[in-house]
């Protein structure tokens, strides 16, 4: 449709952009850190070791994920489409009915 | 109702104005029989991008995209729906009917069937889905379409899993999805691997992402956005009732990020205009995401899982995730769970609801869609299985969600619902 109607706004200045802003790569690096951070329980945790006659419970339905992959995935889709970060599920775009 | 001229995104290559020169407000008052003039021309345009759509990848001869992808998933589907027609192991079938509907006037209907089986020692995956959308809400009303849209996505998908060794087990998986205006296929590799005596699980997936936009509005209109993504999920048994998990999520994807139908409102300094330009965004985005998971039984019939994830790209938007599934299992045969989500997303870096042209040049990025905006979303759910017959089970799931967008005038916030209803049968 080419008539486009105005947002109803009062055009403040902390509302207006001004000139180019490329964004920047600062906070990257703070991904991997805290990655690396998060690893660590892992390897404190790889000490400890369950044998496999103990596993009863580890092996319930409700213990595996996602308990519901259909469910999941449809989520996961309607997630991708409805909000800004995405992530490297596989998902494919659209589908979102907002073109 | 200030209606304005809109500008139509150039073709790929050198566009008219590559700067997003404004050399004067185009605000223009409404007459009798523009709109629709402006409305038949848009539905000839929109009939002829049927019949004028380029190649699917740079480079590929021209043929329209929506015959295309099929046949390259087909390529992939095929051998999976032979080989399950030999199948000597369990298969199992699924089939589930979604729906989502919001009071932004979207309604998605979403029927599914999906088949794996094992084959000697692999198993074969393949699914395939129709999303029918029907859509008459703000993005539509404003930008692509007179009115009300109908639109049909197609999925389909197909993993292989084979054991390579007694710890691990490879993968080849490869998903194509189709619609009007936009073209998506991944394909990869996978591996899991079993490690210290089954105690901790190693996973990685590798994916190739390509990705074509056309525009119902302009024929012209041919992009491309390709890229790679990656995920690496650690799983820790804890204890003899915990599990620990870590996924890593890695993504760069390089191309037009833009939406074709989307502009931005641009103020022009000393003048009471508005103008609007096409939407414009950096070509490359990269973006990764972790997540921590525990997954527990607080009771032999009782299970928690609760994760949080912290996600980060180089356009400067950061999201949190919180999540929660208590679930019941109630009887041998019946599960019940509820969940609850809250999101949380701050604005990519050059997001902004309006912008100012400074000596007549307007940003060279900008873009005020409300998804890359501040914005928040909270979800309950409630799921319920039941299985009867011994190999028959029925699942039921409800949700409602609200998004929130904190830069957006004209849409503040959206309630939506999610509905499926699914069967699976074992053979």
């Amino acid at each position: 449709m080419l008539d486009v109607e105005a947002p109803q706004i009062s055009v403040g200045s902390s509302q207006v952009a001004s000139a180019a802003t490329a964004p920047s790569r600062r906070r990257y690096s703070w991904v991997t850190l805290a990655a690396l951070a998060l690893a660590v329980p892992f390897v404190v945790a790889g000490c400890a070791r369950v044998r496999p006659y103990q596993r009863e419970v580890l092996a319930e339905p409700g213990m595996q994920s996602p308990v519901w992959p259909d469910i999941a995935s449809a989520e996961q889709h309607v997630h991708e489409v409805r909000e800004g970060s995405t992530g490297a599920t596989g998902q494919t775009g659209g589908g979102c009915g907002c073109n | 109702m200030a209606a304005t001229r809109f500008a139509p995104r150039p073709r790929s290559g050198a566009p008219p104005n590559p700067r997003g020169r404004v050399d004067a407000p185009v605000e223009t008052a409404p007459r009798a029989g523009q709109h629709a003039a402006r409305t038949r021309s848009l539905s000839r345009a929109a009939a002829c991008s049927q019949l004028h759509f380029q190649g699917l990848w740079p480079g590929a001869p021209s043929r329209p995209p929506s015959r295309c992808l099929p046949w390259v998933v087909c390529a992939f589907l095929i051998p999976a729906v032979a080989a399950m027609a030999q199948a000597d192991g369990e298969t199992q079938g699924r089939a589930s009917l979604g729906l989502y509907a919001d009071d932004d006037r979207v309604t998605v209907w979403s029927p599914t069937v999906s088949a794996s089986t094992g084959l000697g020692s692999a198993q074969i995956d393949a699914n395939a889905s129709v999303d029918v959308v029907s859509a008459a809400s703000v993005d539509v009303v404003t930008s692509a379409s007179p009115g009300t849209v109908s639109e049909r996505r197609v999925q389909l998908g197909a993993t292989l899993r084979h054991p390579l060794s007694d710890i691990v087990q490879g993968r080849t998986l490869v998903i194509g999805s189709t619609e009007k205006d936009y073209h998506a296929l991944r394909a990869g590799l996978g591996t899991t691997a079993e490690l210290a005596d089954r105690n901790f699980t190693v996973d990685v997936q590798v994916l190739v992402a390509l990705d074509r936009v056309t525009s119902t509005i302009d024929n012209g209109l041919s992009e491309s956005r390709r890229g790679a993504l990656l995920d690496i999920s650690l799983t820790q048994i804890l204890d003899p009732r915990t599990y620990l998990d870590l996924i890593l999520e890695g993504r760069s994807m390089v191309g037009y990020h833009a939406s074709p139908y989307r502009t931005v409102p641009i103020r022009v300094p000393q003048s009471t205009g508005i103008t609007r330009l096409p939407e414009a965004t950096p070509e490359i985005r990269m973006a990764s995401a972790a997540r921590v998971r525990v997954r527990r039984a607080i009771l032999d019939d009782l299970f928690l899982h609760v994760s949080y994830r912290y996600y980060l790209d180089d356009w400067e938007i950061d999201s949190h995730t919180v999540y929660a599934l208590l679930l019941w299992q109630a009887a041998p045969s019946l599960r019940v769970g509820g969940s609850a989500r809250g999101y949380l997303q701050s604005a990519a870096s050059f997001h902004s609801p309006r912008y100012l042209a400074q000596e007549g040049d307007a940003p060279r990025f900008r873009t005020a869609d409300r998804l890359l905006g501040a914005m928040d979303s909270w979800q309950v759910g409630l799921t319920t299985d039941y299985a009867f017959l011994a190999e028959t089970r029925v699942t039921l799931n409800t949700s409602v969600q609200r998004f929130a967008y904190r830069d957006s005038p004209a849409q503040t916030h959206r309630w939506a619902l999610r509905s499926s209803l699914g069967f699976e049968q074992t053979f």
